[in-house]
């Protein structure tokens, strides 16, 4: 299962697992990003495609405004999925 | 272990944890988990969404031969889509150019040793072969 959840200062918390099943949950709190923001990954132990196309949906929707989600405190799990996908590329990932 | 499962993201819970018992039952399962959760979750989703009118359940099957671990994903009632020939996505394109579709199946290629494609009579069968390093 997946919590999510958004601090004061505007940081998106991820834990548990983003799976298929998931992505409309996190859909929900993403679309409503309107500026830059973190992403922590430190609680999340599991990522799939579904999770990606969230994530990319956001950035690609972000970035036509000049804005950009930035990655932060990722597994090392999770970061060879980015790698995989090419996500790298196209995320800041500290 | 086989076990079937119902054609819905929702039993992507009852997957995982059918995963994670066959994991901890296996002394080398741990090197293996993460990559097999994410392949056997992208072909898993892939039949679910693919062939919603499909028979009401996939099945999933989870094997130690020697050392590999070989997962059988069946789907009984489909039509013929070999992923093993699908078109892999453009992981270097800019931002403004990328899409989600087919990375499923990319991921689920890079995470495996090996994956073999078998249709006949509507019986879709997917081995996913991992190795184990000891």
């Amino acid at each position: 299962m997946l919590q999510i959840s958004v601090g004061n200062d505007g940081t998106v918390h991820l834990e548990g697992r983003l799976d298929a099943s998931q992505a409309d949950k996190a859909r929900e709190v993403f679309q409503d990003i309107r500026s830059s923001c973190l992403v922590d990954f430190k609680q999340l132990d599991y990522i799939s495609s579904a999770g990606l196309g969230v994530l990319l949906e956001a950035q690609q929707r972000l970035q036509r405004k000049g804005f950009a989600l930035r990655l932060v405190n990722m597994q090392s799990h999770t970061r060879l999925v980015f790698e995989y996908a090419g996500f790298d590329a196209i995320f800041e990932i500290d | 272990m086989e076990r079937q499962f119902k054609r819905d993201l929702s039993a992507l819970d009852d997957v995982f944890a059918f995963i994670d018992g066959f994991i901890e039952a296996e002394p080398d399962g741990d090197e293996v988990s993460f990559p097999l959760r994410v392949a056997i979750e992208e072909l898993f989703v892939n039949m679910v969404r693919h062939n919603p009118q499909g028979s009401s359940t996939i099945s999933l099957c989870l094997n130690r031969e020697d050392q590999r671990i070989v997962t059988t994903l069946v789907d009984f009632d489909s039509e013929p889509f070999d992923i093993t020939t699908h078109r892999e996505p453009d992981t270097d394109a800019p931002l403004e150019e990328r899409r989600v579709g087919g990375l499923g199946i990319f991921l689920a290629k890079r995470m495996m040793d090996e994956i073999q494609y078998e249709y006949s009579d509507r019986r879709t069968c997917i081995r996913l072969i991992k190795n184990l390093a000891s």
